[in-house]
């Protein structure tokens, strides 16, 4: 028997290429709302009201601590406090640094920093939820009383 | 005859015919599906809850540790008493609008304090109830996902009628968890 | 002689196309076409416009509660209108750290509370909003305590379904006010006795300004008082508590007002501008007539009311951390000499972060609502 003319197969090669190629899309776009993330979802996963609140507790501690005749205490208590709690709670390393300067204690009299009008004390905020990681070097300014 | 005329057309009628039915399948059998985002909301109340928290935090005067409005609610609240000024004021914060839109009043709230003890050497950390919305116990049942919204509130001392080894007496830091969910 | 002639055979590469070929092409060109254009179908669902108001709601608000904006130093809303374009953010925090706190200059001018000022829709779509499509909007801010909502112009009512919303608690800085109640301060303070054979005095009462008080980097932005960019005011009222009862009414009059720079040694440098009526650097109101600074030359009659200057930011050589101004109350008085008690008011008052002198800012709770559709 003769071999059947099989010229022309070709345009039914491509319109088989076509139908498998739009499985083939159907099946990746099926898989978007398994795997995707919403933009409300990315919202709610970033931390950004946590780092908000330790960066203006820890910002304005340098507004009393002239005042408080046990600034190291303070310090100490605040380090735990927020180590613990955001370790247990909100799942999540936070604290801050220690002035690599001088010595642990980074309300050091002399500051990091000075200039004419302030002391500049440097504290390195920290944060980590897994997730999302937030490093800071603060220059907290305190006013030389003249 | 010669039959051969008709080899391309037929082909090309397959091939046409392959594709207009798969395309069919495909977009009539409901694969591809695009759900909404269902999160938005819960976007809006976290968004919500952690402004109220940051509102009732905020001291009105310069010294930034004196105690704010918030701190001064936990402090007031002592052992064994409920709460009534977080339960006033919370829930009117999350309800304020400025009459552009229709703001639906249907949100309840749990808050709890957790805190660090240090007493005897060992740290662990305490929590205790501060304060629910009225009818949160009954929306319990009904309710949909809660959200969690956190915030550390600087307390210069402990509240009244805890002991030592309950409650530092010190000045501190302690977080409020306030889940908040529509019921 | 070769009657057969060779016919050549006609092969396949001879781009001789057969009406069959091309009836079966042209049907299987159709379908194609017909299936492809199916095809954004499937992705339609994934690129809908609703899903993207909320997200923009969120971003503006964002934008508007927690970002100080750009420029930032010195800030926006001090920038004439002739350089409107080079605001590139209208952002309406006090500062970077200070997020949900708004500053009461910001929020007058992007909600075109100041007269000769405006922000068109199309400003708002290029500096709050953003994005590629052009987005309807209502922003509203309600501050507690005050009965007008503020809108931003060139919005819309918003409509009854598929908005993208997004609503934020937030606190408004307003500025500082030196509220001088002379009742406050008991005499001696503020007060001097003339000889009681004299009957006509002209005496100075003046505020201190001293930047290097006010500009403290350690105070919370908050509750800092800037005059680089917030206004200053100074209230004088019930000032006859401190004048001797024997004043003629009539002739208790203000004659000028002059801001001075100190320079030390005793030495103050008037400044310009204070002679004219200058509508930029300041505003002088008594009993809520407003006159320039120099009266044009006429003493005004005070009486009992209320004399308020404001000194818009940024103050004169507010950059300078050093300096510091005086604003001069000139005042003249005559006595009728019937009694022997001839007081009348002097002294410097400070502007500083003493409660007892200056209303500090005060933060006012608000809530503002974005909608996108």
């Amino acid at each position: 028997m003769e071999t059947l003319n099989d010229e022309g197969q070709w345009i039914v090669m491509m319109g088989f290429l076509v139908a498998i190629g739009m499985f083939m899309l159907a099946i990746v776009i099926s898989q978007a709302p398994l795997v995707g993330q919403t933009t409300a979802e990315s919202v709610i996963e970033f931390p950004k009201n946590e780092v908000q609140d330790l960066r203006g507790k820890l910002v304005s501690m340098t507004s009393t601590l002239p005042d408080d005749t046990n600034r190291l205490t303070l310090q100490k208590r605040f380090r735990e406090d927020i180590a613990l709690l955001s370790m247990s709670r909100n799942n999540a390393i936070a604290g801050f640094g220690i002035d690599p300067l001088n010595n642990g204690n980074y309300w050091h009299e002399n500051g990091t920093y000075k200039d004419i009008e302030y002391t500049y004390h440097q504290i390195n905020i920290y944060y980590n939820n897994g997730i999302t990681k937030y490093n800071e070097n603060l220059l907290l300014p305190e006013k030389i009383q003249r | 005859m010669n039959d051969e005329g008709q080899l391309y057309t037929i082909e090309g009628v397959t091939a046409g015919i392959i594709m207009l039915v798969t395309a069919f399948t495909i977009f009539n059998s409901g694969i591809v599906y695009t759900p909404g985002d269902a999160h938005i909301s819960d976007m809006q109340i976290q968004q919500l809850g952690y402004d109220a928290l940051l509102m009732m935090d905020t001291p009105g005067e310069m010294a930034p540790l004196s105690a704010s409005p918030l701190a001064l609610m936990i402090l007031n609240k002592s052992k064994g008493t409920p709460d009534n000024e977080f339960v006033n004021s919370f829930p009117h914060y999350l309800s304020l609008g400025t009459g552009t839109t229709d703001i639906v009043d249907s949100l309840e709230y749990n808050a709890t304090i957790y805190h660090r003890v240090t007493h005897g050497g060992v740290e662990k950390v305490q929590s205790y109830l501060f304060s629910s919305s009225p009818n949160s116990e009954v929306s319990l049942l009904t309710r949909e996902p809660a959200i969690s919204v956190t915030r550390y509130v600087w307390l210069p001392r402990s509240p009244t009628g805890y002991g030592a080894s309950e409650y530092d007496n010190e000045k501190q830091l302690v977080l409020l968890e306030v889940l908040i969910w529509r019921r | 002689m070769d009657t057969i002639k060779l016919i050549p055979e006609i092969s396949d590469e001879h781009a001789i196309l057969s009406i069959d070929f091309l009836a079966g092409f042209t049907i299987f060109i159709l379908a194609l076409v017909m299936v492809i254009s199916l095809v954004p179908g499937i992705l339609a669902g994934l690129q809908s416009e609703n899903i993207d108001y909320d997200a923009v709601a969120y971003r503006t608000s964002v934008i508007l509660v927690e970002d100080p904006g750009a420029p930032d130093n010195p800030p926006w809303n001090l920038i004439n209108i002739e350089y409107k374009d080079d605001i590139q953010r209208l952002g309406l925090a006090v500062s970077k750290d200070t997020p949900n706190i708004l500053s009461r200059g910001k929020v007058d001018k992007f909600f075109n509370n100041n007269p000769d000022f405006r922000f068109t829709a199309d400003d708002y779509r290029k500096k709050v909003i953003f994005g590629d499509l052009t987005y309807l909007y209502n922003i509203s801010l309600k501050v507690d305590g005050e009965s007008e909502i503020y809108y931003a112009a060139g919005g819309d009512p918003v409509p009854e379904f598929q908005y993208g919303y997004m609503r934020r608690l937030v606190k408004v800085k307003e500025p500082s006010v030196a509220e001088i109640i002379f009742p406050v301060y008991p005499s001696p303070k503020y007060s001097e006795e003339l000889n009681a054979s004299d009957k006509t005095v002209s005496a100075n009462f003046s505020v201190h300004i001293p930047y290097e008080v006010l500009i403290n980097r350690s105070v919370n932005p908050a509750y800092r008082i800037d005059p680089q960019s917030e206004q200053l005011r100074i209230i004088l009222s019930n000032m006859y508590s401190h004048i001797g009862p024997d004043i003629i009414e009539d002739n208790f009059t203000l004659t000028k007002v002059e801001i001075y720079k100190p320079v030390g040694g005793g030495v103050s440098i008037p400044l310009l501008g204070s002679g004219a009526f200058d509508n930029d650097t300041y505003s002088l109101t008594i009993g809520g007539t407003k006159y320039p600074a120099n009266l044009n030359n006429i003493s005004v009659r005070v009486g009992n009311s209320e004399v308020a200057m404001v000194l818009y930011p940024p103050l004169d050589f507010s950059n300078e951390i050093t300096s510091s101004l005086n604003v001069n109350f000139s005042f003249s008085y005559e006595f009728s000499g019937v009694l022997s008690n001839h007081t009348y008011l002097t002294g410097m008052h400070q502007y500083d972060y003493n409660p007892i002198n200056v209303t500090q800012p005060e933060l006012k709770d608000a809530v503002m609502e974005v909608a996108i559709w």
